[in-house]
């Protein structure tokens, strides 16, 4: 009888604490894709300020060798965690407790920032109709709309992803196709003062290198899908590479239509420079999907953000490493209810700043944090699990070249973040450093490091050298 | 009055409601919980 009792306390706590699988490749493209595509509409232009037009796209596809690297390594690691938590459960096995705590928590300010600066963008655009729009009161609406979409449950929000994704990809062709750039004699770019040059050297690439990383940001949340996909193996791969071409050339699409059609001082400080690309047309049907594409590409975004924030925190506390009252599920949803609601006032909290590049910033450096260490422990993992020894759904080739790509052009995007948010950068370790004092001290004592280790130790061979 | 003034009413009763809705909600879903662990 006392045996029977275990297994059906089993099998409850196993139901309550574990995620739904119902994700395809389509959704974790869509997981993907849809965080990030929103880089295309805002943000990025930024680095033209910092580096001239031809510092932004070299920024751009600089960048872009990174999060090539980052997609294998991340890929690899993430296909043998049947864990929700991403690079946060690869942290758990490879570094320890203290270094998953501040993977966990860089991943979820980092998503944090970045639906907070979503739903700036709405509010700002919303703007753009009357001058009698306030920004607040959509901000936070689309916000809790989101949220509340999370709280109900997760294959409804990223099958609205797929579509609002597919939406906003297809309004940067629309305008891409609108400026007849095939045609010599009609084409609306003007190709003569598409690049502004260098306007401050090299130097002015290292600063714009942080803003290239926003076109790409969040492509790697793709791993946090990992245990609600149906094959992982195949899914995460297939997903997130395809996930990252897209977004590769939309990103050159995107930069080759807002520096032919808009003068370089302008976007550099536009907080829609698709739009206002759009606007630049004089045609009033193109600036209205555009207006279409920023709202669905900013609303894709936010929901995907919700979606992956709220799933490191509940990681988090179902690891111990934050209070348990985080780590329950609704009982009918089978959604990280409480963790979606704790997170959301934070992302309100910046959203109601008003400061994009600033929130933009903070994302881009929590980001770069967890991407340096990413980088270790893929160095890590090989050492500790090497090929052959346990089963893996995708090998990344090369190994170590692109792991050593991630480091260097990680600190390289660091040093260069210095150009114009030096106080970000003390400010974010700062952050960072009175939230491990606080672990270490308070929060360590709580951690049950068999749960912590449980799913990898019962899967997994003892890792070399242990 | 204009439209936008209008929409901006709307769209603060529209988070009012949002914030109800949930709250009876996580409400109706924490009271359950702590019935069912005593």
């Amino acid at each position: 009888m006392k045996k029977a009792d275990d297994i059906i306390e089993a099998a409850e706590n196993s139901k309550d604490t574990h995620l739904s699988k119902v994700l395809g490749p389509l959704h974790v493209w869509a997981l993907g894709v849809g965080i990030v595509l929103v880089g295309q509409f805002m943000g990025w232009n930024f680095g033209i300020g910092k580096g001239g037009s031809l510092g932004s796209i070299i920024a751009c596809w600089t960048i872009g060798i990174l999060y090539i690297s980052l997609i294998m390594i991340n890929t690899e690691m993430g296909s043998v965690i049947p864990e929700a938590g991403g690079q946060y459960a690869m942290a758990k096995y490879f570094l320890g407790p203290l270094a998953a705590f501040n993977v966990g928590l860089m991943l979820v300010f980092e998503y944090v920032m970045l639906e907070a600066a979503d739903a700036l963008v709405v509010g700002q655009i919303l703007k753009t109709l009357s001058p009698d729009v306030q920004t607040l009161p959509y901000i936070i609406l689309s916000l809790l709309l989101l949220t509340y979409m999370n709280y109900r449950g997760v294959h409804a929000t990223l099958n609205l992803n797929i579509v609002l994704t597919g939406i906003a990809f297809v309004t940067i062709i629309i305008l891409l196709v609108s400026t007849k750039f095939y045609s010599a004699s009609g084409s609306l770019i003007h190709l003569k003062t598409l690049t502004n040059g260098l306007p401050y050297g090299w130097m002015g690439i290292l600063g714009a290198l942080q803003f290239g990383c926003w076109f790409y940001l969040g492509i790697e949340g793709t791993a946090l899908a990992a245990e609600e996909c149906r094959s992982t193996g195949r899914a995460l791969p297939v997903g997130a590479i395809v996930g990252l071409v897209t977004l590769i050339i939309g990103a050159t699409i995107t930069w080759f239509v807002c520096s032919g059609l808009v003068g370089s001082t302008i976007l550099a400080n536009s907080t829609y420079p698709l739009y206002d690309a759009a606007l630049a047309l004089q045609n009033p049907v193109v600036g209205y999907i555009l207006f279409i594409g920023t709202m669905l590409s900013c609303l894709a975004s936010a929901n995907g953000c919700i979606a992956d924030a709220s799933r490191a925190w509940y990681s988090m506390a179902r690891d111990t490493l934050l209070p348990k009252v985080f780590a329950v599920l609704h009982p009918r949803y089978n959604t990280p209810y409480r963790a979606i609601l704790f997170l959301l006032p934070i992302s309100i909290a910046f959203g109601f700043t008003g400061l994009l590049d600033q929130v933009i910033t903070f994302s881009i450096l929590s980001a770069l944090l967890v991407y340096i260490l990413t980088a270790y422990m893929m160095i890590k993992f090989r050492k500790m699990y090497p090929l052959g020894s346990i089963e893996r759904g995708y090998t990344a080739p090369w190994h170590p070249i692109p792991a050593i790509i991630v480091l260097a052009l990680t600190c390289v995007t660091l040093f260069g973040m210095y150009f114009g948010y030096f106080i970000n950068i003390i400010a974010g370790f700062a952050f960072y450093l009175l939230a491990s004092i606080w672990f270490v001290w308070h929060r360590a004592k709580f951690l049950d490091i068999k749960s912590f280790l449980s799913a990898g130790a019962a899967s997994w061979p003892r890792p070399k050298g242990y | 009055m204009s439209f936008w003034t209008v929409m901006n009413w709307v769209a603060w009763g529209l988070c009012v409601l949002i914030v109800i809705l949930i709250a009876k909600d996580v409400m109706k879903v924490e009271m359950k919980q702590s019935k069912t662990k005593d």
